[in-house]
């Protein structure tokens, strides 16, 4: 995998080789298991790669990358801090005056559509709750990159869609670049602008898709749009073929 | 219950629907009333079979142990007994858990050190360190050394045991989190690992309260001149059943008031599990 910045160059995890450019919204789209959050610990620098490069501005990455704000799959929010502190949190660690802090998580907090569990702790939240908490804390200080592991998935359709176009138009609106894991076609093909398609273990990139529909997309209409439709069906060849490709190694086995 | 039986189907179908029925006994409330019927026929069957069933030279009875508690508070002869018990208690407690929270938090952070000292902490946990109290008599004196070193012992094993596995079982994915926010060792410590091991170190306190408590009271047993335990070993000392049940009753009552205040501080720490 290759993960570019503005002025940037290589990275590497075997037979995974990509680039991420500046402002671009990139959706990783694989099985479960194959990975892809594997990917992300190490463009977060949590992990190093056995082997291979990794760069993030051109800069191999070497410990926490700190530029990214990064959303688990797994709720990583403290236990011990209620809503509001939790989207503090990475605020205070970055030494933010008390008044910018408390208009900052009040703001996302609203984003969220949290309001009214400011000081509610995560045992009394639902997991869809906590996740929004999670999503909050990573973009509350506004970092240049997102990673963002399958961050919609435990939310109803209709949270998840307002959930869609609220990081759309934010994502627009900062310029940021982010990184986005799911499974789920659609979902990856509304939001992002690349769709690069992932097989099951080993990892390996099968397909790299630009997708090409007009931003700002509107998410409520997108769906049923003949382009969407298009693009949809060249996702859907790509996967089934490695649907088949999987099940004959299963069968093999 | 058998008369909402007899009520009309829509009531009983109301009275499903509410969250508690009002007929039905509140369960805390039975489960109180139980534990008074256990007490009652414990204590009433103690009662009447002394003197019947058993000489009271060996038994005691209820009666004779609750006139003795009444006379040591009426006449305050016990006062300075309990509160040097107290005493040895509360230092040796609050030695033994500060020494066993620091040491359990900076061993739970350095895996490897930790790893070296295992098999001789656990050797030193498994010891009896009642057994060493007439050592520590010899080293420290019959005085209150002997009993502050004894009960800081005890309580420093239980409150260290836990604050080391809590520091060490800190789920590395909060660790991480924050290091991705820019957070440096100190913060990490500050925001993670304290407040994720506290659990522990109160879990570690609230074991430790009772048995501090039968430390500073076994110390003054072996060898004292005040103290609810000098008390006990004092009765004991002269065939006096009543005295040392009295005595045994006492320390019981203030090691459950003390686990009590124990709890609230637990529930007030760790309130963010409720909800």
């Amino acid at each position: 995998m290759t993960y570019h910045g503005r002025r940037g160059t290589v990275s590497a995890l075997s037979h995974v080789d990509f680039t991420l450019w500046q402002g671009e919204f990139v959706a990783l789209l694989g099985p479960s298991g194959c990975g892809k959050s594997t990917l992300l610990n190490m463009v977060s620098g949590l992990i190093a790669p056995t082997s291979g490069r990794l760069a993030y501005r051109g800069k191999a990455i070497n410990g926490p990358n700190t530029n990214i704000g990064y959303m688990t799959q797994r709720d990583s929010i403290l236990p011990w801090r209620t809503t509001a502190q939790n989207i503090e949190l990475p605020l205070q660690i970055r030494h933010l005056p008390a008044r910018e802090r408390r208009e900052k998580v009040a703001t996302y907090i609203e984003m969220v559509g949290l309001k009214g569990f400011e000081n509610t702790y995560p045992s009394g939240l639902s997991g869809g709750m906590r996740k929004r908490v999670g999503l909050a804390q990573a973009l509350v200080y506004e970092p240049e990159t997102l990673l963002l592991d399958e961050p919609f998935g435990a939310l109803d359709a209709i949270l998840r869609l307002r959930m869609q176009a609220e990081l759309l138009a934010l994502m627009e609106k900062l310029g940021a670049t982010v990184l986005f894991v799911t499974h789920d076609m659609d979902e990856a093909i509304t939001l992002a602008d690349r769709v690069v398609v992932m097989s099951a273990r080993p990892a390996r990139i099968i397909d790299e898709i630009e997708v090409g529909l007009p931003r700002p997309r509107n998410l409520e209409q997108l769906q049923f749009t003949a382009e969407y439709q298009e693009v949809r069906r060249r996702v859907w060849d790509n996967l089934g073929r490695e649907i088949h490709s999987s099940e004959k190694e299963m069968a093999n086995q | 219950m058998s008369d909402t039986e007899t009520l009309p189907r829509s009531t009983v179908a109301n009275s499903l629907a509410s969250p508690q029925p009002r007929r039905k006994l509140n369960p805390t409330i039975k489960i109180v009333l139980g534990q008074i019927a256990v007490v009652g026929l414990w204590l009433g069957s103690w009662e009447w079979m002394s003197g019947r069933l058993i000489d009271p030279f060996f038994s005691s009875s209820p009666s004779a142990i609750g006139q003795q508690l009444v006379e040591w508070f009426r006449t305050g002869s016990i006062w300075p007994h309990l509160l040097i018990t107290l005493q040895e208690f509360s230092v040796g407690l609050l030695v033994g858990s500060v020494v066993g929270v620091l040491v359990g938090f900076t061993l739970g952070r350095l895996p490897t050190t930790a790893a070296v000292l295992n098999p001789f902490v656990t050797v030193v946990y498994s010891m009896p360190k009642l057994a060493l109290a007439p050592l520590f008599v010899l080293w420290f004196g019959i005085g209150f050394g002997s009993k502050i070193v004894l009960v800081a012992l005890i309580s420093f094993f239980l409150v260290f045991y836990n604050t080391f596995t809590g520091a060490r079982d800190v789920d590395p994915l909060y660790i991480n989190s924050l290091r991705i926010m820019g957070a440096n060792r100190l913060t990490i410590y500050r925001r993670v690992v304290i407040p994720s091991a506290a659990v522990w170190v109160m879990t570690g306190l609230r074991i430790a309260v009772p048995q501090a408590v039968i430390g500073a009271v076994v110390g003054e047993l072996i060898s004292s001149n005040q103290g609810v335990g000098y008390i006990i070993a004092n009765a004991g000392a002269f065939f006096n059943t009543t005295g040392v049940l009295a005595g045994v009753a006492l320390v019981a009552c203030v090691s459950v008031l003390l686990s009590q205040l124990i709890i609230v501080l637990e529930r007030w720490a760790t309130r963010w599990k409720q909800g």
